[in-house]
């Protein structure tokens, strides 16, 4: 399904062929590894490359060239893959089928131009460009706190890896952000283009004409020294960290934070996600009948599992008085997994869910994408298919010894403050 | 069974009214493994008041959503328990003006239709289920109570009306909930949950003439005409123009609102729409001069929202300099008014627009919501694209004499 060319050491291009989209979609994907001192540069860039570039100005003359190219979509996303940092900047356009203009050759240039005709000048971004990337994502930052769910969310992964670098926000901390500058971006972007592994994924119903081309041109002027990525660690053990803190809200929000043994890759996290899915996934898991369903605690209750780290989450909304009840209620259906309590029912309603997911994931382009970047590093991407041939023979001892391996690292809690 | 055939963006839509009064509506994507399916109600969290059996009725504020809630509730089990067996995602939601049930599957279309058909046609509510539902959905209500983007918007919709019900939360209040019976839910269902009132929206690669088998076995109520809810008269003018509300918030939240004349055309909403993209949307000089001054950041967004007896531009953000964002926002409407809009700037954003539909067709789901709309505002999916390709820079310009100062109004959580 895939076709695969590293045209430059550490660049590949890969060809995903589908026919039932009206669009293309592009991805430029830079990957390095994860370096605390360069989180919030690496993070600020993508962001700062397409929101102008040294043919448009400024964002408003950019976002005028993307609506005129029927809406063609360009963005940047930054995250962590295990303790590697991802940074991906894509474009989605319309067909010229459905245009009857020539949408895609301009799409693929706009996209070009803005990754490596940045706006600069002797050697640094421009202060302006600079100044209005960093307020956005200081503001992000700060906006996180008034989405209570994911702040307690994101405050205990923080903490569950504080004393590594993937206990920072994937934008990297405020302060940080703050100190950015012009030239400091710019050395960023330098070692970006330099350093990271770069993987262009292409979906579509044909690859744009000369793409590998127009990428070796603009490579080919940059002195290439790509870096060797990180392998994924992760230790658990040690003693429970209890955080409180407390803010203007009525319902109180807890989360609890649990470290297992190592990162999983895709074809080996079947186990793991059954066991997430079966205490805190669907409609039919432990968490959802028993502590919303049977005793009404929580309106939501959930686990959640990041198997490129190799630890799960369960969040809870609940009243203060119930706190203490929902933990114990918590945990107690967690104690069942371990002791082998798992209804065939629950086994085979998780399993057919996560197939049903795995099933879809041919009918989005950002999700075959971002499929492609994860898993890139098999000789053959493993399909959907080979997820799903695995999950199906998962048995029930293989959840409850996956089980046993996660241990709680940290216990969060966000009450309201006492009036 | 005989459909309307229509097609859009190369692919049939199939259409035809089921015996029982349901309309349905089949958008072929062979190639895709997702059917997306919605069953929907024109019922929502506006209809508190409405007339049954001869008799003007008024329920609690936040039982369309209670409802909704309850009808996953099964003499046999848990509706949630049955898609489970076939791994189907399911959900539902309850808005302003429409109650829509959903699956989402990759595999067993014929079974998941049926339990959808079947759970929502056949409703069970007893007192003991009812006051487990009120626990549950009394912590829904506590979650958005603390959500100032939820408030803040919700605040706005209290300043910007006076008498229509679109000004009570969605989900209602702790108080409004606990006056829920089974009674007053079996009446709420039996006047709005007619099949005459409701639609079924399908989107994937599905055979029609099986979908019309299924609704036949499992559509069972006859055809009667749907009740009316009833709307006390709403002022053209705001309520008020000022609403602020206390929360531990990093920096203030806005909503800018607009209040425009309900029940307009499709045409004048379209040109409504993308008249506050030219206005308001991030090629303007408004979202430019925004950015540029630090006043908001990219979570601004600018709406036109439009439903049964209401309508109204929202624009909202968060900003350390609410007064500001207002002055510069009043100021760019003024100048569109005494400027006029460029026919180039129009070209453009009409263009980005006809993109952003088009591209909804890559995806089942928004195809479905597309056509959920069209449903519950009961125009055809085909004359609205049409639409967009005939409106003029005329058109959309008329629509600037919204933006005046008895329609303004501002609510901000700080």
């Amino acid at each position: 399904m895939c076709n695969k060319e590293e045209i430059l050491k550490n660049v590949k291009i890969i060809y995903n062929k589908t026919e039932k989209f009206n669009t293309t979609r592009i991805a430029f994907n830079f990957i390095l590894p994860l370096n605390e001192k360069e989180i919030a540069a690496n993070a600020l860039v993508p962001y700062l490359l397409t929101s102008c570039g040294k043919n448009y100005p400024d964002f408003q003359k950019l976002n005028l060239k993307l609506l005129d190219l029927y809406n063609a979509d360009i963005g940047a996303v930054c995250d962590f893959n295990g303790d590697n940092q991802l940074l991906k900047i894509y474009c989605s356009f319309l067909n010229d089928e459905v245009t009857e203009e020539k949408n895609e050759e301009k799409a693929v240039n706009l996209l070009l131009d803005l990754i490596f005709n940045p706006r600069v000048e002797n050697g640094a971004f421009l202060k302006e460009d600079v100044e209005r990337e960093k307020h956005l994502t200081a503001e992000k930052i700060k906006a996180l706190f008034n989405e209570k769910r994911k702040y307690a969310l994101a405050v205990t992964v923080k903490d569950m890896f504080k004393n590594e670098p993937y206990g920072n926000f994937v934008s990297g901390n405020l302060e940080d952000v703050l100190a950015l500058t012009g030239e400091t971006l710019y050395n960023a972007y330098i070692n970006i283009l330099k350093k990271s592994t770069i993987l262009i994924n292409v979906i579509g119903s044909k690859e744009p004409a000369g793409i590998k081309e127009k990428v070796l041109e603009r490579l080919s002027k940059i002195d290439r020294d790509p870096a060797e990525l990180n392998e994924t660690k992760t230790e658990n053990g040690g003693k429970v960290n209890e955080i409180t803190e407390y803010a203007e809200i009525a319902q109180a929000k807890m989360v609890l934070g649990f470290k297992g043994e190592k990162p999983y890759n895709i074809l080996e996290s079947a186990a793991l996600s059954l066991f997430t899915d079966i205490l805190g996934g669907g409609p039919y898991s432990k968490l959802f009948t028993v502590v919303r369903e049977k005793m009404s605690l929580c309106y939501y209750c959930a686990a959640r599992s990041k198997r490129s780290k190799g630890y799960f989450t369960i969040d809870c909304g609940v009243d203060v008085a119930n706190i203490e009840k929902a933990k114990a209620e918590i945990l107690n259906q967690l104690e069942l997994i371990k002791k082998g309590e798992i209804s065939l029912d629950e086994i085979l309603s998780s399993k057919t869910a996560l197939k049903e997911s795995l099933y879809s994931l041919n009918d989005s382009q950002s999700a075959i994408e971002n499929w492609i970047t994860v898993n890139e590093n098999y000789k053959h991407i493993p399909t959907n298919q080979d997820v799903m041939a695995r999950i199906d023979k998962v048995n029930i001892n293989d959840i409850v010894n996956i089980a046993k391996t996660f241990k709680l690292s940290t216990v969060y809690l966000l009450l309201p403050k006492q009036k | 069974m005989k459909f309307k055939t229509t097609e859009i963006n190369g692919k049939q839509l199939l259409s035809f009214t089921h015996k029982s009064g349901l309309e349905v509506f089949i958008y072929k994507m062979e190639d895709f493994r997702t059917t997306y399916t919605v069953f929907g109600t024109r019922y929502g969290s506006i209809d508190n008041c409405f007339s049954a059996d001869g008799e003007t009725v008024t329920v609690p504020a936040g039982i369309a959503h209670f409802l909704e809630h309850k009808m996953f509730e099964c003499e046999d089990g848990d509706a949630f328990l049955k898609f489970a067996k076939t791994g189907a995602y399911s959900n539902a939601y309850t808005s302003f003006d429409r109650t829509c049930y959903l699956f989402n599957s990759t595999n067993l279309f014929e079974e998941n239709l049926k339990i959808l058909l079947n759970f929502v046609s056949v409703p069970y509510f007893t007192k003991e289920t009812v006051e487990k539902e009120q626990g549950i959905i009394g912590q829904e209500i506590t979650m958005y109570d603390d959500m100032p983007n939820w408030r803040v918007f919700h605040n706005l919709l209290n300043a910007l009306y006076k008498e229509h019900p679109i000004k009570i939360d969605i989900p209602g209040t702790k108080e409004t909930i606990a006056k829920i019976t089974d009674k007053l839910l079996y009446s709420c269902y039996n006047t709005f949950y007619t099949p005459s009132n409701m639609f079924l929206v399908i989107c994937g690669d599905v055979d029609e003439n099986t979908v019309a088998k299924i609704a036949d076995q499992e559509i069972l109520q006859v055809k009667k005409e749907p009740a009316k809810a009833i709307f006390k008269e709403e002022p053209k003018s705001v309520c008020k123009n000022f609403i602020s509300q206390k929360m531990e918030v990093l920096k203030p939240l806005f909503a800018i609102g607009f209040k425009d004349m309900a029940n307009k055309t499709l045409k004048q909403t379209t040109a409504m729409d993308i008249l506050v993209k030219i206005l308001a949307g991030e090629t303007s000089n408004m979202y430019k001069r925004l950015i540029d001054e630090k006043l908001i950041d990219d979570d601004f967004t600018a709406e036109y929202n439009s439903g049964r007896g209401f309508a109204f531009v929202s624009l909202e953000g968060a900003s350390d300099n609410v007064n500001r964002v207002c002055e510069i926002v009043l100021d760019e409407i003024e100048k569109a008014k005494q400027n006029g809009i460029s026919e180039e700037e129009f070209n453009t954003v009409k263009k980005g627009v006809t993109g952003i539909i088009l591209k909804q067709f890559n995806n089942p789901e928004q195809v479905a919501s597309m056509l959920v709309d069209c449903a519950v505002k009961k125009v055809d999916l085909a004359e609205e694209l049409k639409i967009i390709k005939e409106i003029t820079l005329k058109d959309v310009t008329d629509c600037l004499e919204v933006f005046k100062k008895e329609n303004y109004a501002l609510s901000i959580i700080e």
